[in-house]
C-alpha cells in the first residue's frame, strides 16, 4: 500500500515551501534516507529524504510550485506500478475505484480539487479527465505566494546561469528586504579599546586560539534582545510578532559563499557556551557542511566585514527580522563604528541607536 | 602531518592576507605574530582536521594545542597515533 510523504516545515514562520527540484525519476526505486525532492523557503533550502524503501510513485507538485506545509508531497509504493490513492489530496474522501494518474494528481493539487468531485472516464482518473473538468467549470488557478518580481531582459548578448541553492537563498533574502522591510540604517562611533581588552582577557583566561571579540559582541546582542523584546520582533500583518526566543544569526563568509548561521535559543546559553556553539557553527560553515536547521529561524542578526578592512557596510536584513548589527574595522586607534540596518516598521532610529550604544559598552556584559 | 606541511599552510594563509610568514619559527605563537586573523586561524584548524582525519572539538581549539607549529604537530601526533616527523 502506498505511503504518503508529507511536506516538512523548514521554518517556524513559513506555512508554504517551494518545490525546486525532483531528484528521482517517477517509478524509480528509492532507499530510506535517499534525497528525493529539493524544497526551499525565503530563508533556507532543504532536501526531503524518503522515509521508506520503495518506489517513487509520484510527486504532487512541479518545480516552481508553492505547496502547503503538511500536505502530501509524494507517494512511495512497494512496487513501481502501484497507483497513487485517490485520497492523495482529498483528506480521505473516496474517489475513483483504482486511483488517479500522476498528471491528474498534479492538476487536482494545483486547483485544490477533490478526486471524488471529478468524473473519471475509466476506472482510473486521468489527467485528461481533470483537464476537461477544469475547462468545463472555467476554473482558474488559486492564488498562491506572490511571484518574485521579474527582472528586465538584458540588452547585450550573454547566457543564463542557473543559481545555486545558496545563491537562491541570498536572492530570497534580498527580495524580502526590498519588498517587505522598510529598511533604514544608523551608525555610531565608539572607542573599541575596552572591548578589545575584554576579548583579549577572555582569550587569555580560556586559552583560546581564536580571539572571541566578534562572538562576545554577538553574545551581548543576544542579551540586549532578551532585555528589549521589540528588537527581537518582526511584522506579521498589521501586528508586531515578538519571538519567544533569541535565535542569533551570524554571517560567515566561507570562500565565495556567505552563510547566516543561527544559534537557536541563544538566551538560554551562558557566555562560554554561546562562544563555543558559535565557533562550532562557524567551522561547520567553513566546511560547507551546514544543515538547513543551522541556517534557519534567525530572529536578530550580527555581521562583520572588519576582516576586509571595511569601515562601513549596510547589511541586508535576514527575512522576518528587524535588526542586523554591522561591525566594522577600526580605521584608527580609539575610534570605530557600529551600524545597524533595521526595519522601520518595527523599530525607530532611537531604538536602533539605543541598542548600538549599549552594544558599544563592554561593562554591561560582564 | 609534518611540521613542514603545517608551516607551508601557515605561510599560504598569511600570503592570502598580504603577510609574509616565511620566517615563522616552529615555536612562534601564531596568533601573536599577526600573520593570521581569526578566520585564517579557523581555516588552519579545519585544514588540520581534513588532512589528519581528526574531528577536533571546539573546546580543544586552544593556544596550548594549536598555538604554534610545534603544538599542532604534537596534537595531531598524540591524537592520531601517527609517527609525525619534524622538518
Amino acid at each position: 500500500m502506498p505511503t504518503p510523504l508529507h511536506t516538512p516545515r523548514i521554518n517556524n514562520n513559513d506555512d508554504t515551501v517551494r518545490l525546486t527540484k525532483i531528484l528521482v525519476a517517477i517509478g524509480a526505486p528509492i532507499r530510506r534516507g535517499e534525497p528525493i525532492i529539493d524544497i526551499e523557503t525565503d530563508k533556507a533550502v532543504f532536501t526531503v529524504e524518503s522515509e521508506h524503501d520503495g518506489f517513487l510513485l509520484g510527486v504532487l507538485a512541479e518545480p516552481g510550485d508553492t505547496i502547503n506545509v503538511g500536505s502530501i508531497l509524494a507517494w512511495i509504493g512497494s512496487t513501481a506500478d502501484e497507483a497513487m490513492p485517490a485520497a492523495a489530496h482529498t483528506n480521505g474522501v473516496s474517489g475513483p475505484k483504482h486511483g488517479v494518474s500522476l498528471k491528474a494528481a498534479i492538476l487536482l493539487s494545483k486547483y485544490g480539487l477533490d478526486a471524488s468531485s471529478v468524473p473519471a472516464s475509466g476506472d482510473r482518473l486521468s489527467g485528461e479527465d481533470v483537464r476537461q473538468y477544469i475547462e468545463a467549470k472555467g476554473l482558474r488557478l488559486p492564488e498562491t505566494a506572490k511571484p518574485a518580481a521579474k527582472s528586465s531582459t538584458p540588452q547585450s548578448s550573454g547566457r543564463t546561469v542557473e543559481l545555486t541553492p545558496v545563491e537562491r537563498g541570498m536572492l530570497r533574502t534580498v527580495e524580502w528586504h526590498r519588498d517587505e522591510a522598510a529598511a533604514a540604517y544608523v551608525e555610531i562611533s565608539y572607542d573599541p579599546s575596552d572591548w578589545q581588552q575584554y576579548a583579549a582577557e577572555v582569550q587569555k583566561s580560556r586559552k583560546l586560539l581564536v580571539n572571541p571579540l566578534l562572538s562576545l559582541l554577538a553574545w551581548r546582542l543576544v542579551q540586549l534582545a532578551r532585555a528589549q523584546p521589540e528588537i527581537n520582533s518582526t511584522m506579521s500583518g498589521d501586528s508586531r510578532y515578538a519571538y519567544d526566543h533569541v535565535n542569533l544569526g551570524f554571517t560567515v563568509q566561507a570562500g565565495d559563499r556567505l552563510y547566516v548561521v543561527v544559534v537557536p535559543e541563544a538566551e538560554s546559553l551562558d557566555e562560554t557556551e554561546f562562544v563555543t556553539r558559535l565557533g562550532e557553527l562557524q567551522r561547520t560553515a567553513m566546511k560547507h557542511a551546514l544543515t538547513p536547521k543551522q541556517t534557519s529561524g534567525a530572529t536578530i542578526a550580527f555581521s562583520s566585514m572588519a576582516r576586509w578592512a571595511v569601515t562601513r557596510h549596510m547589511p541586508v536584513l535576514v527575512p522576518h527580522t528587524s535588526m542586523m548589527v554591522a561591525h566594522t574595522a577600526t580605521p584608527q586607534a580609539g575610534s570605530a563604528t557600529l551600524g545597524a540596518t533595521y526595519d522601520h516598521r518595527v523599530l525607530s532610529g532611537w531604538h536602533a541607536v539605543r541598542v548600538l550604544q549599549s552594544l558599544s559598552r563592554v561593562q554591561e556584559s560582564t | 602531518m609534518t611540521k613542514q606541511a603545517i608551516r607551508a599552510k601557515v605561510i599560504d594563509l598569511a600570503k592570502q592576507l598580504g603577510n609574509d610568514a616565511r620566517k615563522i619559527k616552529d615555536d612562534d605563537v601564531i596568533p601573536s605574530t599577526g600573520f593570521l586573523d581569526s578566520a585564517a586561524l579557523m581555516e588552519l584548524v579545519i585544514w588540520l582536521e581534513t588532512e589528519s582525519g581528526l574531528a577536533i572539538d571546539e573546546d580543544q581549539i586552544t593556544i596550548e594545542n594549536f598555538g604554534t607549529i610545534d603544538a599542532m604537530a604534537n596534537y595531531v601526533e598524540r591524537h592520531s597515533g601517527a609517527a609525525g616527523s619534524g622538518a
